[in-house]
């Protein structure tokens, strides 16, 4: 149904990496399916679809522990449940919202190329339209936990997720407080949700 | 005349940046500042004086400007990437990119002839891949430190580097040669306009997501820079902090395992 609309350009350069590849195709697979069926879908249908993706696909715990960065020392381990729980279902209605619409893009998977401390690289490429100068580089970091391999960064266009995040929530955390931070990422969930 | 446009220029940024800097007061930061962001009051105060000026005037005509054809607009946008490809030239060049200052070469007199002055980009399809290179990036390959993040009036996001790199940039580009100041100031807001419609998505994502809106943009710009200085091959970020979770996770988990048995 997805439809393999996922082109690998090169072959993996180990087992390893063709595990890890295959878990980002899975996810651009999925992706692909939303914006396609995006009007049918619906936001709803469009996160109900993306959802089990994105918690089998991304390291959530992982990344959720590192955008907190040093202000996890101070957050109790409830609080930081609370974090890694809101900040699942921020993402989650994060790439439905913006996933919404196809043009015929396309994901093509580049290369990959394994990274320090057993983790691996994957290179790809959003082609939104004809002209090569406006792809959008995608580069997929992952590791490997329980013998499964999952993304702990994306970085578009030389610019790291996990860095703009930690920034930004740091900043929250630092001048307005943990619970602000929640409270924001909630705001933003409906906003997703309501298409504001 | 080129020389009273270049100096007319300067004169101009220089009186808007005082208007600025009398118009803001000084915006105190709660907690400590950010030692990787020490003029930050300073920069806080000149991103929401430019953010002003982008939400009343430029964005608007952004707006309007992307209602023109793609075509249309991307023949534009091809001609300022040409104009400004003589700056690619020197710096790759000066980073001793010799092969590939020889491709830009060919790329920019391709463009420039066949392609109509660059409104049609003729080398990409035949392999000459388009490059972006400039001064800030130059001094970056030399080994120049980086500096303090410093956000300009105008001018926006810049490094202490990219700052000293600008007005080398400026006087290598072709677009200081012309003599008649309407035509320069005319070329040069289409170039600020073309330039803020395709930022439009990366804008629209920061104003719907980003909690602290400069902090999303100091980010981006210095990763962005990282990103040009390595020719799109930039060095994994936050590699330690990334090897120090997994060290803690891992303690925890042995931890835990001990606890257990």
């Amino acid at each position: 149904m997805a439809g393999v609309l996922t082109v690998c350009a090169t072959l993996p350069s180990s087992a390893q990496d063709g595990d890890a590849v295959a878990v980002v195709e899975s996810l651009h697979a999925a992706l692909l399916h939303n914006m396609q069926n995006a009007d049918t879908l619906g936001f709803e249908g469009r996160r109900d679809r993306i959802a089990p993706v994105i918690k089998e696909s991304f390291d959530l715990k992982f990344i959720a522990r590192f955008v907190l960065g040093r202000h996890r020392e101070s957050l109790s381990s409830g609080q930081q449940r609370e974090f890694r729980d809101v900040f699942t279902n921020w993402t989650i209605a994060n790439y439905a919202a913006r996933f919404n619409g196809y043009a015929s893009e396309r994901f093509v998977t580049v290369s990959s190329e394994e990274a320090r401390k057993g983790r691996v690289v994957v290179r790809t490429v959003l082609e939104v339209n004809d002209d090569r100068a406006d792809d959008v580089t995608l580069d997929y970091l992952l590791r490997q936990t329980v013998g499964k391999w999952r993304i702990i960064n994306v970085i578009a266009k030389g610019v790291s997720d996990l860095s703009l995040k930690r920034a930004d929530y740091g900043a929250v955390i630092k001048s307005q407080g943990f619970n602000s931070l929640i409270e924001k990422l909630n705001q933003q969930i409906g906003e997703f949700d309501s298409g504001t | 005349m080129a020389k009273t446009i270049f100096g007319s220029r300067f004169c101009a940024l220089a009186l808007l940046g005082l208007f600025a800097l009398a118009g803001t007061g000084c915006v105190s930061i709660p907690g400590e500042p950010d030692p990787n962001d020490p003029w930050e009051p300073f920069n806080r105060s000149m991103y929401d004086f430019n953010d002003g000026i982008d939400k009343d005037i430029i964005a608007p005509i952004a707006d309007a400007y992307l209602k023109l054809p793609p075509g249309g607009r991307g023949a534009i946008h091809n001609f300022f990437v040409n104009l400004g490809y003589p700056t690619t030239i020197i710096n790759q060049f000066l980073q001793g990119k010799f092969e590939r200052s020889m491709e830009d070469t060919m790329r920019f007199i391709f463009n420039t002839t066949f392609g109509l002055l660059g409104f049609i980009d003729i080398a990409g399809p035949v392999g000459l891949a388009r490059h972006n290179e400039d001064f800030g990036q130059t001094f970056a390959v030399w080994g120049i430190p980086q500096g303090n993040f410093l956000t300009l009036p105008v001018l926006g996001p810049q490094t202490v580097r990219s700052t000293v790199g600008w007005p080398l940039d400026f006087v290598s580009k072709p677009l200081r040669w012309i003599d008649t100041p309407g035509e320069f100031w005319f070329l040069v807001g289409v170039n600020v306009v073309d330039t803020r419609a395709r930022l439009a998505p990366a804008i629209r994502l920061r104003d719907e997501t980003a909690f602290d809106p400069y902090i999303f943009t100091r980010e981006a710009f210095l990763q962005q820079r990282l990103n040009l200085i390595h020719d799109g091959n930039p060095p994994v970020q936050d590699l330690e902090d990334l090897d120090l979770l997994e060290e803690e996770e891992l303690l925890e988990q042995e931890e835990a395992e001990g606890k257990i048995q």
